[in-house]
């Protein structure tokens, strides 16, 4: 499991919200607020941790008028996951006890 | 565009291979998206190139990393000062002070030396709030500071070639049974350079820093190896170069003295906080090859014998029961009691320390006299203003917490 730092959830939130359509890295860029240099780790660290798959977008870049891009998509366990992982977060901002813990 | 497209393939190459290809090729698909804005491809290419990678050191790590580099300045610094202003023997237990702390960082010797560079030019360039030492212009510390950095990085680059030159423990049983105990850390492959190197790079700094000051004062170049060792034992053993009588360079009151008294008053400012900057180096290159040479053999703790066991069982305990003693005083490790003790107390020190350095190099008049017999305390200018001396007084804190943070197992 990828460790849950403020970018990650960032980056899974906005993959959750595209709600199964895939991303790519600008569009995520623009919906996380994340800089080039923070979201791409994060990315290569999801992708590690079998959160997130990618795949090249199968066009003609002479078609298309630019190279081809490279799509991200939160896998289903990682879908799972980081549903998981942002109630928790979302949860304990709003100071209420995650469900299926013992307050301390 | 052309520099986005450099700035991308920086910042690839600093990815692993296996994946590095793609990254780029991924990179530069979306750059050519934001073509219509320069400053959005400048931003997206520069962002890539300085942050780190998924497996490299963090933004905190990074910062840590300075800080430490500066902090390690910074002690060498007040220790010069403390030196200067007491005994000169007392560069030995500030070396020694000096080398506990380099085990306590995790600083390659390469990062140190390139990281503490710019901060010691600066404490020595920048630090004099009152400008009396009279050779300690830019012409003096550039090239000095130039020197040390550029013969020491030379003198790691080289031991560690040599080192790794040499067959792994397993290749030979001469290597196997040597690479049983950390002392061999000591006489290894490539000891002799960084040993030998080291001592040249002083050499080198105090000629380099001293060449300007030698000139102006009439003093032969000829004698210009021993400046380094002259510049650490008390003023008055010996004396070379012309006679100066009272005038630009000497206080009004003075005797007239011989030319090196000046010139070697000149350069001991310089060479003790580089002598413990290079102290600190050596300690963490030393502390890497004890690592090295403990975990290449495993069972090398078991071969010990009894003895040794016994030792290690006494040292737990004492260190055990000084451990139990410092948490009754300051509460558990991590605590905020113990934070706040151990942060407050190191802030207020260099606060002290700071205002104790300034009072001292408030008379000009005193300290050039200071300068003749080798007690010249020097910069810390930068904490007369309140921002610096805040900042000193932050960087103290934060280096304590993080030395004296218990180490993970």
């Amino acid at each position: 499991m990828p460790r849950m730092t403020a970018s990650v959830l960032k980056v899974v939130a906005a993959l959750l919200a595209a709600g199964g359509a895939e991303r790519y890295g600008l569009q995520l860029m623009q919906a996380t607020g994340l800089p080039s240099g923070t979201l791409y780790p994060v990315l290569v660290r999801l992708e590690r941790a079998g959160w997130v798959e990618s795949r090249w977008e199968e066009t003609d870049p002479a078609a298309e008028g630019r190279p081809a891009r490279r799509y991200y998509l939160l896998t289903a366990e990682g879908a799972t996951s980081a549903r998981r992982e942002v109630a928790a977060m979302r949860q304990q901002m709003s100071g209420a006890p995650v469900l299926g813990e013992s307050p301390a | 565009m052309r520099l986005c497209l450099l700035l991308l393939a920086v910042a690839a190459r600093r990815w692993p291979p296996d994946i590095a290809a793609d990254l780029l090729r991924e990179w530069q698909a979306e750059l050519s998206v934001l073509r219509s804005s320069r400053f959005q491809m400048l931003m997206y290419a520069g962002s890539l190139a300085v942050a780190p990678t998924a497996d490299g050191p963090s933004w905190s790590h990074r910062t840590t990393t300075v800080a430490t580099a500066a902090g390690a300045t910074l002690l060498a610094a007040t220790l010069s000062n403390a030196v200067h202003t007491t005994a000169p023997w007392l560069i030995l237990p500030a070396a020694a002070l000096m080398a506990v702390a380099a085990t306590r960082t995790r600083l390659s010797p390469l990062a140190a030396t390139a990281l503490i560079t710019p901060p010691l030019f600066a404490f020595l360039f920048l630090g004099n709030a009152v400008s009396v030492m009279p050779f300690m212009g830019f012409q003096d510390v550039a090239p000095a500071i130039a020197t040390w950095s550029t013969t020491l990085l030379t003198t790691l680059f080289l031991s560690t070639r040599r080192a790794a030159a040499l067959p792994s423990p397993a290749g030979s049983p001469t290597s196997r049974r040597a690479s049983r105990r950390p002392a061999t850390a000591f006489r290894g492959p490539g000891v002799a350079t960084l040993l030998a190197g080291s001592v040249i790079s002083l050499i080198a700094a105090t000629v380099a820093g001293s060449l300007n000051a030698a000139h102006t004062l009439g003093i032969s170049p000829w004698s210009a190896p021993l400046w380094f060792p002259l510049s650490l034992l008390p003023a008055d053993t010996t004396a070379f170069g012309p006679v100066l009588s009272p005038a630009a360079l000497l206080p009004a009151d003075a005797a007239p003295t011989h030319a090196s008294a000046v010139l070697l008053g000149n350069a001991t400012v310089l060479t003790a906080p580089l002598l413990l900057c290079t102290v600190f180096v050596l300690a963490l290159a030393f502390s890497r090859r004890i690592q090295a040479a403990t975990s290449t053999e495993p069972q090398s703790r078991a071969s010990t014998g009894r003895a040794s066991t016994g030792r290690a069982t006494a040292d737990r305990a004492s260190t055990a029961r000084a451990r139990r003693a410092v948490t009754i005083a300051l509460g558990p490790a991590g605590s905020p009691r113990r934070q706040a003790t151990l942060g407050g107390t190191a802030a207020l020190t260099a606060v002290a320390a700071c205002q104790a350095t300034l009072l001292a190099a408030a008379d000009p008049t005193a300290l050039a006299h200071r300068v003749l017999d080798h007690s010249a305390v020097f910069g810390f200018g930068f904490a007369t203003h309140p921002a610096g001396l805040a900042a000193t007084a932050l960087l103290a804190a934060a280096l304590t917490l993080r030395l004296t943070e218990p180490t993970p197992t």
